[in-house]
């Protein structure tokens, strides 16, 4: 039967419509923090839940999740998508030997796919909601271009990977930062404060606004109609953090400070979601090139990496709880 | 100064509810106190030292009044009168607060340096602008001068425990010598060798006496009513502390004896003191630290605790 051609008296075989789908975006600014790691854990841990997931790789240009996952390189790819070869990411997506897993690669021919355009990025978006499965799973690239961003920014749950070395601590900082930024330039034409925000970005400015906090208490206490619609708009920005390779006590209390210095930094907060210890059992199971909740599923950092998704699942308890 | 402490009430400091109940302030006070140490790396690249040094002296004020039943009641009708949950918090400061201890509620009248804390290693010699102690380490005379000890905040005498601790370099050019004598005389501070340094205690000069926490100027007066003394109260231990060149954060810091509690301690507040059990061990601290005989100092509190209280806070 060609489900191409349309009748009024065919019944949508899957059902009825299914909920809207759950997009969770794994990011954090520095490279090798197990951004790919995280993203594929928490994948199959929630099939492990009895979701059906879709893991995409937007690490673009330098995709590697299917080593991660130790999976084929699909047929078909990203960058048919994007090509346009492909017209939703359905048709892209593979399944993986994992049941209730799909995956949908970055690996690519086309050299360039790191720089997709504007619109191209829309319609990657736009398609991301239209996946079939009710949990998609983002595997972000390193560093903060806008792209990055973008693909954060529109995500359910953002998650910010971290590990407790200062190089991971700036960047993952940086990354927040250049964020939560990107979020204000795409909401400022709605409400109207484009040369505030574009001199509270200088941080050097008159305005002695050194911090979003500060920007968020100038536009108040200036104009407290645009104050309360500028809270609005940043009330869905709240970040997941997730602190990885977590070795000592203190690398724990780390998430705490963190979570602190988001309160009093951007004004906005932060959910301590949880910890990985730092394990052999991850590189082991790299090299095996076989994902590590497969591999050693009664390893302690498996019941850390299915707290963090019932954590996910489940924000509401995380809250009552702490 | 830090722009954002301006409208955040001390509730907001610690990051608790306007309803959070005693414990959760204390555990939120800790972990602001562990957050906003000096070298805590969650800090890099978000927040200055002096920033955070900032947000530190908040957090205390909050603290100092959150932590207390009292004040804290008082704090909540200030906020309330005025109708709003932010304001200045240095504006609505503890109104029924005791005046002696009103430059350090509000920590805009203190001086723009902190204490170093001898307990966290390397917190001092990278800090760039702790100018007392750094001057009294640059002086090459191997018996510290006089006017440093009238500075409560100096590092106590490092020079002549570098002496004996460290090996000796005979035959070094000046050059040589005193640049190493500076970085050995910044080790002093940390804790194991303050430590040592007790142990190997030099002669110092015939007016300078030496206690746990530094050295002071000797009154042969105070000293003589100090031998003599049986009856300990609060008001005779502040002034033994105030003789002995300690400052109250100096003293909380190394007894590990919360600020708040030093206070209603010395101001024989028996009402605020925890549980005899605690009391007992906090005294012996305290005498500990300020070089008194620890016997005398707990009976005679005691015994002035247990009469200033009501019975049920008694054995």
């Amino acid at each position: 039967m060609n489900d191409n051609t349309p009748s009024p008296f065919k019944l949508n075989p899957k059902g009825p419509a299914t909920l809207p789908t759950n997009v969770w975006a794994i990011g954090g600014g520095k490279g090798g923090i197990g951004k790919s790691f995280i993203s594929s854990s928490l994948a199959i841990c929630l099939t492990k839940m009895g979701k059906s997931v879709t893991l995409i790789d937007l690490d673009l240009g330098s995709a590697n999740l299917h080593t991660v996952l130790g999976v084929k390189i699909p047929p078909q790819t990203l960058s048919d998508f994007i090509s346009g070869r492909a017209q939703s990411l359905n048709q892209v997506s593979a399944p993986t030997e994992i049941p209730g897993l799909q995956f949908i690669s970055g690996f690519n021919d086309a050299l360039n796919i790191a720089d997709i355009d504007r619109d191209n990025k829309a319609r990657l978006i736009h398609g991301i909601r239209q996946i079939q499965t009710p949990y998609v799973i983002l595997d972000l690239g390193a560093g903060t271009s806008e792209n990055t961003l973008d693909f954060f920014l529109s995500a359910d749950q953002k998650v910010v990977a971290v590990t407790p070395e200062p190089t991971s601590i700036e960047n993952a900082y940086r990354f927040m930062k250049s964020s939560f930024y990107r979020k204000l330039r795409l909401a400022e034409s709605e409400l109207g404060l484009q040369s505030l925000i574009e001199s509270a970005m200088d941080s050097r400015n008159q305005l002695g606004i050194r911090s979003p906090a500060d920007l968020v208490r100038y536009v108040s206490q200036h104009n407290p109609e645009a104050g309360q619609r500028f809270q609005e708009r940043i009330g869905d920005f709240q970040l997941q953090l997730l602190l990885n390779q977590v070795r000592t006590r203190q690398d724990i209390e780390l998430g705490h400070s963190m979570k602190s210095v988001c309160r009093k930094y951007f004004g906005i907060d932060a959910n301590y979601l949880g910890y990985i210890d730092h394990d052999n059992a991850v590189w082991q199971s790299l090299r095996k090139r076989r994902p590590l909740v497969i591999e050693y599923p009664y390893s302690s950092i498996v019941g850390q990496f299915l707290q963090i998704t019932k954590n996910l699942l489940n924000p509401q308890a995380l809250r009552a709880v702490i | 100064m830090f722009g954002s402490k301006d409208g955040m009430n001390y509730y907001e400091v610690l990051e608790v509810p306007h309803d959070a109940p005693q414990h959760e302030i204390h555990k939120a006070y800790q972990r602001a106190k562990a957050t906003y140490a000096q070298d805590n790396p969650a800090l890099y690249s978000m927040f200055t030292r002096e920033e955070a040094r900032d947000l530190m002296k908040l957090v205390d004020e909050a603290y100092a009044v959150l932590g207390n039943h009292g004040l804290r009641r008082n704090y909540d009708e200030t906020l309330l009168k005025a109708g709003l949950r932010n304001m200045n918090p240095v504006a609505v400061a503890a109104p029924s607060h005791d005046s002696r201890y009103a430059p350090e509620m509000q920590h805009d009248s203190l001086p723009d340096f902190v204490v170093p804390d001898p307990s966290i290693p390397g917190s001092f010699d990278e800090a760039p602008d702790y100018s007392a102690p750094v001057q009294t380490l640059h002086v090459p005379s191997p018996i510290p001068p006089p006017n440093a000890v009238a500075n409560p905040y100096s590092q106590p005498a490092p020079k002549p425990a570098v002496q004996v601790a460290a090996p000796p370099a005979p035959a070094m050019d000046p050059l040589h010598a005193s640049a190493t004598g500076v970085r050995e005389s910044i080790l002093v501070t940390n804790s194991e060798f303050t430590v040592r340094k007790r142990e190997t205690a030099t002669p110092l000069p015939a007016d300078t006496g030496r206690c746990p926490l530094g050295t002071y100027k000797i009154d042969l007066a105070m000293e003589q009513d100090i031998a003599t003394a049986t009856e300990f109260d609060g008001l005779f231990l502040q002034k033994i502390r105030l003789y002995k060149q300690v400052s109250l954060e100096k003293l909380s810091v190394s007894s590990r004896i919360g600020k708040t509690y030093l206070i209603a301690l010395e101001s024989n507040d028996f009402k605020n003191l925890p549980a005899t059990v605690f009391l007992r061990g906090f005294l012996v601290q305290m005498a500990k630290q300020l070089g008194l005989d620890e016997t005398k100092v707990v009976t005679s509190y005691m015994s002035l605790a247990k009469a200033g209280l009501p019975s049920k806070y008694g054995p």
